[in-house]
């Protein structure tokens, strides 16, 4: 019992009832249309995660974090509604450039299958180059890396290169290139090219001297010893230029997108900006943070299961 | 014909501060089916020896035959444990073994790699941790899946470096115990050529028919003892008796002798 209400009785819940009790508020004048009961369901559904989160989660610092981010959401929502609609704030009423939450939730009920498309567009951008870049740039970083003396030169060649940004390389992908995909594509497996090859091969060099030893005295062969030995030995450093190389492909793919693509999350933004319609613009602000969330968060799983030998 | 020959062999090695000589004319034999132990002082090159022996070391000058053949580089006719890092710890502890297998006899298919390694696994005590990995194992039981996988490759030489050096004093006996079991040979895997690297003198002395004490540096074979008790030897009762006893000292005495000069570079650094 005594558990139950100390799972109760937290910040977050309370400013979930704060986010339920400032609807009651008059709204000030706004020339979007507000759609509060919108807000008022997501609310609810997120309320409904955090009582599910708080008394399902058992170890005490899993759910002290989903708690703590729930109610971070919480307060941000709040703050939201106020400072939309509730409060009169200086310049924004006029301008609409930040429109409260539920309009914005009433742009996914009706534009969601335009944003399903734009989603998919820019994923299969993101895929395709980062598929070829890690799967050019681990193979021959294991090369490199296993070769000592090409590997040294390589090494300061791939540190002058990647230290150019790749944005660099976008107004002449896009004239080089025969469409705006194909120099996306090519854009993000330059970006993610370097940061891979870099990792793999500093992961190579840093292989455990007895590892190797002991795959010597079972005579491996050498692509054996590159692929069942240097290989896992080395990925849990390739997979931190792998997430660097993912991060920069999203960074990178909504940049280009805003400015020459005809779909994608960036395009989306950009095109409604344009329009002067900051309501789906946010919406679309709001959608890339989470369809990169939701890829970073599954990359985690497949590095958790990928190196689930490690302590 | 001595199963293991080694003549008038000088090695070095290279670390920060330069080439260092780690071996000087060491000439010895193992024979046929012998269990050997070389002892000496870290620093005194036994690890050296046995990197040359598996073929991971190449000497300046003399060599090492096997069989009356140069060694000239690793072979799946030797099988070798270390202290630390003889699995992979990205395989479980089936896998490992079965990775032996598969190098050191050709043709077996994937199911019957699997169920050898079972087999292997069941004879040092760890059915049921086949789909370990080396992390969740202790010390002990990853050294014993280290041996499963070297019996599993069903050589004729086992070349092991301190195999039981990071294992508490109880389960090293144990382990002990059980190498000598598996020495032996059954049914499974005959019986082994054993050179055993150690700096325990003790371990030394219950497991081996001869023992060599390498001493100085660079390291040279400063000595050579037979050590005769008959097998299967039992711990407690061999060390009761006066012959162990003195053996034993002989051995230290040698041992502090040989190893002065080292010991006192090691300290005063």
């Amino acid at each position: 019992m005594k558990q139950a209400a100390k799972r109760l009785f937290i910040i977050p819940n309370a400013l979930f009832i704060i986010l339920l009790l400032i609807q009651l508020l008059p709204d000030k004048p706004y020339r979007v249309a507000d759609y509060p009961q919108y807000t008022v369901a997501l609310a609810l559904a997120l309320e409904a995660l955090l009582l599910a989160g708080s008394f399902l989660l058992k170890k005490d610092g899993a759910r002290h974090v989903f708690t703590d981010v729930m109610g971070v959401v919480f307060a941000f929502l709040i703050f939201w509604v106020l400072a939309t609609i509730k409060l009169d704030l200086p310049g924004n009423a006029k301008q609409a450039v930040f429109p409260p939450p539920g309009a914005v939730l009433q742009k996914y009920t009706v534009d969601y299958a335009q944003t399903l498309v734009n989603i998919r567009d820019s994923l299969v951008l993101i895929f395709r180059g980062y598929l070829i870049a890690v799967a050019l740039a681990i193979p021959l970083g294991l090369f490199l890396g296993w070769n000592a003396r090409v590997g040294a030169a390589a090494g300061y060649i791939s540190k002058f290169l990647g230290s150019i940004s790749p944005i660099v390389y976008i107004p002449y992908a896009i004239v080089l290139l025969p469409t705006f995909r194909a120099a996306s594509v090519f854009v993000i497996v330059v970006a993610s090219f370097w940061p891979t090859l870099a990792s793999t091969m500093s992961g190579v060099l840093n292989v455990e001297k007895r590892i190797v030893d002991s795959a010597k005295t079972l005579c491996v062969g050498r692509l054996t010893m590159l692929f069942r030995i240097i290989l896992p030995a080395s990925l849990p450093e390739i997979f931190i230029g792998c997430n660097q190389g993912l991060t920069i492909s999203f960074i990178l793919l909504v940049s280009a997108e805003m400015i020459g693509a005809r779909s994608g999350l960036g395009y989306y933004v950009n095109n409604y900006a344009n329009f002067g319609n900051y309501t789906n613009a946010l919406a679309g602000v709001i959608m890339i943070g989470i369809t990169v969330t939701a890829i970073t968060f599954l990359f985690n799983l497949l590095r958790r299961f990928l190196l689930r030998w490690k302590q | 014909m001595s199963k293991i020959e080694v003549k008038n062999l000088c090695a070095e090695y290279e670390d920060k501060n330069g080439d260092f000589q780690a071996l000087k004319d060491v000439s010895f034999s193992v024979g046929d089916g012998e269990f050997l132990s070389v002892v000496g002082a870290s620093g005194c090159g036994k690890t050296t020896l046995l990197g040359v022996l598996q073929g991971i070391i190449t000497p300046s000058s003399g060599s090492a035959f096997i069989d009356g053949l140069p060694i000239t580089g690793p072979g799946t006719d030797r099988a070798a444990v270390f202290q630390h890092y003889s699995l992979f710890p990205w395989m479980t502890a089936r896998d490992n073994v079965a990775f032996g297998i598969k190098q050191a006899k050709k043709g077996l298919s994937k199911r019957e790699r699997h169920e050898l390694a079972h087999v292997f696994l069941k004879k040092v005590g760890l059915s049921g941790f086949g789909h370990k990995y080396p992390f969740q194992l202790s010390g002990g039981m990853q050294q014993r899946a280290a041996i499963a996988r070297a019996l599993a490759m069903d050589t004729d030489i086992l070349l092991m470096d301190e195999p039981f050096g990071a294992i508490d004093a109880k389960n090293r006996s144990n382990m002990q115990e059980l190498l000598l079991s598996l020495w032996e040979g059954d049914g499974d895997t005959k019986k082994k050529t054993v050179l055993f690297v150690t700096h325990d003198i003790d371990e030394a002395i219950y497991l081996s028919d001869r023992v060599i004490m390498l001493g100085g540096s660079p390291g040279r074979v400063a000595a050579e003892f037979p050590v005769r008790f008959p097998r299967p030897r039992i711990h407690s009762t061999i060390r009761k008796t006066g012959e162990y006893g003195s053996l034993r000292n002989k051995l230290m005495a040698l041992f502090y002798e040989e190893n002065n000069g080292l010991a006192e570079e090691e300290y005063t650094i």
